[in-house]
């Protein structure tokens, strides 16, 4: 009998466990971590926040001696290294020629645009992909920077993703290859009779590209300019977000669906920054930005970037 | 100090070395599934009962620190230690090479039923083949950790002597 008893009460546990199981996921699927759930995911990340950092700068080098054994030592630094210096490149010279295109349109606006100002975090990232189907960044900075849900994230290359959990002194970040990411996005237009479209671009599954999809008629070739679109509720119109790699017209032409590689590295990322912006607020209305300091005044792909890793907050007036 | 206190503590701990370290030890690109070695580890020498609730407590703590719904790795994690727990009770005897065997077989399975369960619950990032590719290097870690988490576990308990029917009363 007490064998019965025993079975009998496994049963009862597995099932009440199954049950709990359940009820979380439904309550995360249909409500998001809000409310207790939030509650207790921010008090466990407050909790290992420090944890996070010091196993950061201790694991480290510790890091890339193990990549080195696993991934093929200098030759995939040196690799990473190169490939983050092209998409720094490619998202200069992006955001130079989008400068030059949106200067001479955009010219009465100008001193509109020279008020408006956008302040920024630098944050560090100090762990991504704790899990192998998460991928996201956690980054140093957190509510007590003013960061907040949805705020977007980027690099100087161009957008990396948007902000979905806050505590205080970290941040998790959706990168933007995220299946569940979207983002308006613009393409670069090519003359009169083909005129810059916009489209939603998401993250695709096993995949470290953007699938978009065009009106017919679109004209998209490889390796066009795609930046974030005025239309964008997520983010400031004019940042770059990466390049055509492909483009198939839609049977019937129906419509263009294009892939698009962005041009942040995402496993390579050291430092982000995160626009104190909240979708919906007036914003900055192009690109290019311009850095006043007490001495000169110098023009920049996005907002004070990254050169300085520093953990101050700084503004940015945004211009023309 | 009773067993269940030393079991959360090791819980605790497992978490953290998880969400801290291992994304920095990645191998072929996966980080290893260590709240399921916990649980198999205790659901093979405690039974099915505290198999369930390590890998229940175990995956939920890893849950809040991921994007993914909350409760799925809870319930994975809970099955497979629940599974291992009863599977082990039909064992004469263990040999040196079991628990590597069991993590790589646990890890498989916890790593099909999560995809079940994550397509189930709408989960994108885990659909399409690289997903199977990702498991199963991801059991393949697990085979590799899985003496060192069985090690800790009989460490943490303190003894190898089975309690698994009259776990939850002590």
């Amino acid at each position: 009998m007490p064998g019965v008893r025993r079975a009998s009460r496994r049963r009862y546990v597995l099932l009440l466990i199954v049950l709990t199981c359940l009820t979380l996921i439904t309550l995360d699927s249909r409500h998001g971590r809000s409310g207790a759930l939030g509650a207790v995911g921010g008090v466990a990340h407050r909790i290992v926040s420090p944890v996070q950092g010091a196993a950061d700068g201790i694991a480290r080098p510790v890091s890339d001696w193990w990549n080195g054994v696993t991934d093929g030592g200098n030759l995939k630094r040196k690799n990473r290294q190169l490939e983050e210096q092209i998409a720094a490149l490619r998202g200069k010279q992006t955001a130079a020629d989008q400068a030059i295109q949106q200067v001479s349109d955009l010219k009465a606006l100008l001193r509109l645009q020279d008020s408006l100002l956008i302040k920024n975090v630098n944050g560090l990232v100090v762990d991504r992909d704790p899990g192998n189907f998460d991928p996201t960044l956690t980054i140093d900075k957190g509510s007590e920077s003013g960061i907040a849900v949805d705020m977007p994230v980027i690099a100087p290359e161009g957008i990396v993703g948007k902000v979905i959990e806050v505590w205080s002194g970290g941040s998790k970040i959706q990168v933007l290859t995220d299946p569940n990411f979207s983002v308006g996005v613009q393409t670069p237009g090519h003359g009169a009779a083909a005129p810059a479209t916009t489209g939603i671009a998401s993250g695709q599954v096993n995949s470290h590209d953007l699938a978009v999809e065009f009106d017919a008629g679109t004209k998209v070739l490889r390796g066009d300019p795609i930046v974030t679109s005025p239309q964008s509720t997520l983010f400031p119109p004019g940042l770059p977000v990466g390049t055509i790699s492909s483009a198939t017209i839609q049977p019937g032409n129906t419509g263009v669906s294009a892939t698009i590689t962005p041009y942040v590295h995402l496993g390579a990322l050291q430092h982000v920054m995160v626009l104190l912006w909240t979708p919906g607020t007036p914003g900055p209305v192009i690109a290019t930005t311009t850095t006043t300091t007490t001495s000169t005044t110098t023009t920049s792909t996005l907002p004070g970037v990254s050169t300085n890793p520093s953990s101050t907050t700084t503004t940015t007036r945004v211009g023309g | 100090m009773r067993r269940s206190v030393r079991l959360a503590g090791l819980v605790v701990f497992v978490v953290i070395v998880q969400v801290t370290v291992f994304p920095h030890l990645r191998l072929f690109g996966v980080v290893p599934d260590l709240g399921l070695l916990l649980a198999l580890a205790v659901g093979y020498q405690e039974g099915p009962e505290a198999g369930a609730i390590v890998g229940f407590a175990a995956g939920f703590g890893f849950d809040l620190f991921l994007e993914t719904p909350l409760g799925l790795d809870a319930l994975t994690y809970a099955l497979v230690g629940y599974t291992i727990g009863v599977l082990e009770s039909g064992l004469f005897r263990s040999p040196r090479w079991m628990p590597s065997f069991l993590g790589a077989v646990g890890g498989l399975a916890g790593g099909l039923l999560f995809i079940a369960l994550g397509v189930l619950v709408g989960l994108d990032a885990v659909k399409g083949t690289q997903g199977l590719v990702t498991i199963s290097y991801a059991a393949l870690y697990d085979a590799i950790l899985a003496p060192f988490v069985f090690f800790l576990v009989r460490w943490v308990l303190g003894s190898d002597d089975r309690v698994r029917d009259v776990w939850s009363t002590r």
